[in-house]
């Protein structure tokens, strides 16, 4: 046998995760529908209709006083685990492995939820010099102006402090007599049946007038995006490079776990390197236009690129992008070429 | 999984089983993310073509008329949809790293592919294409005609011509690993 029959062999033996596939597979039927281009014009009446209408129902829910907060989107992290970050909440994911994951709360809430497997899992929320860690549990961790508190809904959790070790149990907190001011995430979590299978990132914050302003001074193109950024606090362990969370993020589009992918993405962005941030900022406007079926955030994601990296080799496709999303817009005439 | 299977998955699903669906699509997809990595390595554009390919099997699903077995099927809109993504996104960044989270291989495997996929993207669009169709994927000329586009003959010759300078390509590869001159005795 030859160098080359062999290697045919092989190539026809290649084996594609099956996890994996199953992933994509049930992420399909969700976005495969939403994937129509969208080429017909609307009449401007009809138009105008609309934007009257939905004009009158954003009056209604601005104006409604007792209004509650919008409720955050369970977020997939690996096989068994799920989070729900609360608005304002900055994170980041330092591991999600078979056997553990780990998260960074810089600022915020963060309710997360394991389930009980075959292997041990261990799943840890870190904040500044604490610890809570967990094997099968729905708990969150709360990090505010007075420090950081751990609030358990379901099974026990160990929390570490320096050399201080406590053991809390389902109902109560740590440290004693920290308040939780909400536990709707915690519901939310115990309410599912297993984890999601849309890996979806927090949704818009609803901010209040006069409060702190989001932790990301995302551009217009992102103000849409989730506050719940990953983004590697000053004081956290050593973070992943651009380049692993890059292909990490590729892992996550691989996956079918979109909205995480493009928050990854923008992370990367923001982070303004020479080689990482553009292409990471073209592969978001490519999920955009294409899985997420949203041609007016990639068209946003477009122009953010042409201003950050006007010169880069990667601007022609950049362009050529944007007018694709003209063109399922029905806007093709605002396609033109650019200096 | 025999072809014979899938077609019976495929009139399962027309029959809106979606357990018989989602399993067909499952089989297909790892035949499309086999064939893409070929066709036109990793990277963005790849799962471009993956994600193009797999929603037009999803919709294409209920018009599948069965005359092809649906292996051939998707491998034909797979081909055609790596033809389009290259014409369109001439000026991509070609990656041809195996990314371990897709398939399951270990280093060394990874590593041969890569050495596969990199001598493949030394041949011609259309004599790689037709190994991809009838030496990996094992079609039959015919098929392989089809899906290209071209008659059987022809697919048949271009597959034999890509083989030939793959052998080349790769006896010279190796060569040029054991720091030999990569002279070689004519047959």
């Amino acid at each position: 046998m030859s160098r080359l029959d062999d290697l045919i062999t092989r190539a026809r033996q290649l084996p594609v995760n099956e996890a994996g596939a199953q992933r994509y597979v049930a992420e399909l039927a969700r976005w495969a529908r939403h994937d129509e281009p969208r080429r017909s014009r609307v009449p401007w009446f009809a138009g105008g209709f609309a934007l009257a209408a939905a004009a009158a129902v954003i009056a209604l829910l601005l104006l409604r006083p007792d209004r509650a907060a919008p409720e955050a989107s369970a977020l997939r992290i690996g096989e068994r685990v799920a989070i729900i970050a609360e608005p304002n909440t900055r994170y980041r994911v330092l591991a999600a492995e078979t056997d553990r994951t780990e998260l960074f709360v810089e600022r915020g809430t963060i309710t997360a939820r394991l389930w009980p497997g075959a292997a041990p899992h261990r799943l840890a929320l870190r904040a500044e010099g604490v610890e809570a860690v967990a094997t099968g549990t729905v708990y969150a961790l709360q990090v505010d102006d007075h420090g950081a508190s751990v609030h358990v809904h379901e099974g026990k959790v160990a929390v570490t402090r320096g050399s201080e070790h406590a053991q809390v149990a389902a109902g109560a907190s740590w440290p004693a007599g920290a308040v939780r001011r909400d536990r709707r995430a915690a519901d939310q979590l115990l309410a599912l049946a297993t984890p999601p299978a849309i890996a979806l990132a927090p949704i818009t914050h609803d901010a209040a007038p006069g409060e702190e302003p989001s932790p990301i001074d995302a551009p217009a193109a992102d103000a849409a995006a989730p506050h719940a950024h990953a983004q590697a606090p000053p004081d956290a362990p050593p973070a992943l490079s651009l380049k692993d969370r890059w292909r990490q993020a590729r892992l996550l589009r691989g996956q079918g776990n979109f909205d995480t992918a493009i928050t990854e993405c923008i992370a990367i962005a923001d982070a303004k390197d020479a080689t990482w941030s553009p292409i990471a900022l073209l592969e978001a406007a490519r999920i955009e236009l294409g899985p997420r079926a949203s041609p007016e955030r990639a068209i946003a994601l477009a122009d953010r690129f042409e201003t950050e990296w006007p010169s880069h080799q990667l601007a022609p496709e950049a362009r050529e992008l944007r007018c694709r999303a003209l063109r399922q817009l029905g806007r093709a005439d605002e396609c033109k070429p650019r200096r | 999984m025999a072809a014979i299977d899938l077609a019976e998955l495929a009139r399962q699903a027309q029959s809106g089983d979606a357990t018989a669906r989602d399993e067909l699509l499952r089989q297909l997809y790892a035949v499309v993310r086999r064939h893409i990595y070929f066709s036109i390595g990793g990277g963005p554009l790849a799962e471009d073509a993956v994600q193009e390919t797999m929603v037009a099997l999803y919709r294409g699903l209920a018009a599948f008329r069965g005359e092809a077995s649906p292996r051939t099927w998707a491998i034909t809109i797979a081909t055609r949809t790596a033809a389009k993504l290259r014409r369109r996104e001439a000026r991509h960044v070609v990656v041809d790293d195996l990314d371990a989270e897709v398939f399951d291989v270990d280093q060394a495997a990874a590593a041969e592919m890569v050495m596969l996929r990199r001598a493949l993207a030394k041949l011609s669009d259309k004599k790689r294409d037709a190994f991809i169709l009838m030496s990996l994927l094992e079609l039959t000329a015919q098929e392989a005609g089809k899906a290209l586009g071209t008659f059987a003959n022809t697919a048949a010759s271009r597959d034999r011509h890509a083989r030939a300078e793959l052998e080349t390509i790769l006896f010279d590869e190796s060569a040029r690993l054991a720091g030999t001159d990569g002279e070689r005795e004519i047959p």
